[in-house]
């Protein structure tokens, strides 16, 4: 395996273990908060408890479509 | 001038007289032959030009050495001290006499601790020794040499020679054994703070009241003048350089120096450089609204007490030196530290504070400023002129609210710190409500006991020692230390009513936020206090609202609510009338399985009070209403309708003006009418 494939192998693994990271956190949350959940408090719950988890999975799925190139950078240092 | 002449006249007089004596004393071994090298160092240090010391200079070139310094000293025995410069002896204690007896047998008693000082071998006194508990702050405070003050009071009361030839041996024994070191010193003897304390408070007051006293030997007095340069110099280079309240204490030393021994060349430097940096200070370390940045009523009032001080000393002589401004600032401190006082006179427990009595302490500033309202306020309404306005007061920098009734004894008086961390001397207590009846304190901050590290410091310091609300055990996140510009925090100051409210925020994790905190107090004249806590959260969470009590009352569970009593049958409700169902529980003087119910009015006390601790365990978002007052919550006072949208509310209340109306929308409070 040539210094390259490995790189986009490594960002692969980091794309998806972001994402499902973030999965993890955004279902535990929705099931956490689901027992009482509150629709008057939907903005806040929307911003305090999936924004973060969100951008964890976007975070993730960014690297994974990146991976190539990011990985081809990488084999270069 | 001519006032300058007949001092002149009159020390040479003086000097005349004394100067037959001086031939007659004994085979005793001179100062000059004693100390040669620090008499050579006063004299290189001392400006024997000045008029006062022509004489001294003249027996200084025609090589009598030994002459001169006797002149010298008999000068400084006799020197005029003007009443601004002459620190008045702190009121007695009713035991001084005791105090001062156990210090002539190195029996010491600071902050509430007593101790025998132990000797070295060569028989000096042990400065350094780390007192009863091990504390550095012990060894500290025995180098602020404050035992001198009861020994001066008992000296001035009984006459006895033993009290002041005690501080003779102290200074002798201490000057002799702590040479300045030539660097920023953290040792008890010369951190800066307490080499300013000491010259301040110990050793001026021996100078001013007993320099004229035999008893108080010429070679105390000799090292007394030898080691004011070496403070003066020390306080001027190795300062806290850092800045809080000990900058300003070295500096102010620094300037009183210059002033009391003008003698020195170097003085007019030491006051220039010392005036300077204190009114740098000002600025830089109180808010505009008065309020000292480390926002503990202790450390305002030191740092209030250095201004006055400094004002005082330079309307004497260098009224010139003092900017419209910072008298303008001085006075919005001490307007601070008068408004924020208690009914029964006392300040506010917070942060780092020991209980400091505001009103006693005014009667300086009252002069100085010819401020009637703060005579009123410190007679509580016996003498001087009522307050204009509110009795209420909101300061903007400090998020200090203070709620009242009145000015009077029997006034109710609530403080609600919603402000910064502080600069320093800090503790967890954001949020945190105190509450008295007229002269009885109920809801209380626990104090601070002392600063030495350990599960007592933690417990005065943390959530618990505070009315505050811990999230899971945990206090909210600490707010900024120092702002630059006022909070913009919510508050509706009326005649009927007082509103307040802020906000604390508690560590979530890397997936979300934590909690949210929003406590609402709203004060009704002559009726009481509504609390209102809203938490914004998703998931469980524990909540722990706790309540501490004044050792003075006693405390029993009532209904969803807690019956504080007093006194003679008085009482007050600390009620919940609304939130979700919780535990409670109550201690007094806890040690395990955590420190609790505690309470400390001063450094080094410490006292059982009752603690109480509501826990509640929700899912969601949720809300605790409070009311706490004299009489039971009465359904007919008010109506609240809330939670319609996100929490907010709308109150209906019946005051003694009529109906208020007020309201939440969009998270701004407004009265309807």
């Amino acid at each position: 395996m040539s210094r390259e494939e490995f790189s986009v192998i490594i960002c692969r693994v980091l794309g998806v273990g972001f994402s499902a990271a973030g999965f993890i956190h955004l279902v535990a949350n929705i099931v956490e908060s689901a027992w009482d959940f509150n629709p008057n408090y939907l903005g806040f719950f929307l911003l305090t408890q999936c924004l973060r988890p969100s951008l964890w999975i976007l975070g993730g799925v960014v690297v994974y479509a990146l991976s190539r190139m990011l990985g081809r950078q990488i084999s270069k240092w | 001038m001519v006032v300058r002449v007949i001092f002149i006249l009159f020390f040479a007089a003086l000097q005349f007289s004394s100067a037959t004596d001086s031939t007659s004393k004994g085979s005793e071994v001179s100062l000059t032959e004693k100390y040669p090298e620090l008499v050579e160092n006063l004299f290189a240090q001392l400006d024997l030009n000045a008029p006062v010391l022509s004489l001294v200079k003249k027996a200084e070139a025609s090589g009598d050495r030994e002459g001169a310094l006797e002149l010298l000293l008999i000068y400084y025995r006799g020197k005029y001290i003007p009443p601004e410069l002459s620190p008045e002896l702190p009121p007695a204690r009713e035991d001084f006499l005791q105090l001062a007896e156990d210090a002539t047998e190195d029996v010491f008693t600071i902050q509430s601790e007593t101790f025998q000082q132990p000797r070295k071998e060569d028989g000096s006194l042990d400065w350094d020794h780390l007192g009863p508990k091990q504390d550095k702050e012990w060894a500290w405070m025995m180098n602020r040499h404050h035992h001198f003050n009861y020994l001066l009071t008992a000296y001035r009361e009984t006459e006895d020679s033993v009290y002041l030839k005690t501080i003779s041996d102290h200074l002798i024994d201490w000057i002799s054994s702590h040479p300045p070191p030539n660097r920023l010193s953290f040792s008890t003897a010369w951190r800066a703070l307490e080499a300013a304390r000491r010259l301040v408070d110990a050793w001026l007051p021996v100078f001013v009241n007993v320099r004229k006293d035999q008893i108080l030997s010429d070679e105390a007095l000799f090292l007394m003048l030898t080691s004011i340069p070496q403070h003066a110099e020390y306080l001027l280079e190795h300062y806290s350089f850092w800045g809080g309240n000990h900058k300003v204490t070295e500096k102010m030393a620094v300037a009183i120096c210059a002033l009391i021994w003008s003698e020195f060349k170097d003085s007019e430097k030491w006051l220039n450089q010392s005036v300077s940096v204190i009114e740098e200070e000002l600025f830089k370390q109180t808010y505009p609204d008065g309020s000292y940045k480390e926002l503990a009523n202790h450390y305002q009032k030191v740092v209030a007490e250095n201004y006055l001080r400094m004002l005082q000393v330079l309307t004497w002589k260098a009224r010139d030196r003092i900017r419209p401004e910072t008298r303008e600032r001085i006075e919005k401190v001490w307007d601070y530290f008068a408004c924020v006082s208690r009914p029964s006179g006392f300040g506010p427990l917070n942060s780092d504070s020991s209980l400091e009595h505001n009103h006693k302490l005014l009667g300086d500033a009252i002069e100085f400023f010819e401020r009637e309202d703060w005579a009123f306020i410190a007679s509580r309404g016996e003498e001087g002129d009522e307050p204009e306005g509110s009795p209420s007061r909101y300061y903007p920098w400090a998020g200090h609210a203070i709620m009242r009734s009145g000015w009077d004894a029997q006034a109710v008086w609530a403080f609600f710190d919603i402000g910064p961390h502080g600069s320093a001397h800090q503790h967890y207590d954001r949020l945190h409500l105190s509450v008295s009846f007229g002269e009885q304190d109920v809801l209380v901050d626990s104090g601070r006991y002392f600063y030495k590290p350990g599960p007592f410091r933690h417990y005065f310091r943390h959530g618990p020692g505070h009315n505050i609300v811990q999230v899971d055990g945990q206090d909210s996140k600490r707010p900024p230390n120092v702002i630059d510009r006022p909070m913009n925090l919510q508050r509706l100051l009326t005649q009927s009513i007082d509103l307040f409210e802020g906000e604390v925020n508690f560590s979530g994790t890397a997936a979300k936020d934590g909690v949210r905190h929003k406590r609402t107090v709203i004060y009704i004249r002559d009726e009481g206090w509504l609390v209102i806590d809203r938490f914004v959260s998703f998931g469980a969470h524990e909540y722990q609202t706790h309540w501490n009590l004044h050792p003075g009352c006693e405390v029993e569970e009532q209904g969803e609510g807690l019956l504080a009593t007093w006194g003679s049958g008085d009482s007050a409700h600390v009620q919940l009338i609304s939130g979700a169902a919780g535990k409670w529980s109550v201690v007094k003087g806890q040690m395990e399985p955590e420190i609790r119910g505690w309470y400390s009015r001063a450094y080094n006390e410490r006292e059982p009070a009752y603690s109480t601790r509501l826990v509640q365990k929700t899912l969601g978002p949720h809300q605790n209403i409070w009311w706490i007052g004299a009489d039971v919550f009465d359904d007919n006072l008010m109506s609240i309708r809330s939670g319609e949208q996100n929490g907010e509310f709308e109150l209906t209340i019946q005051t003694s003006d009529g109906e208020i109306e007020l309201s939440e929308e969009d998270g701004r409070w407004r009265i309807e009418n």
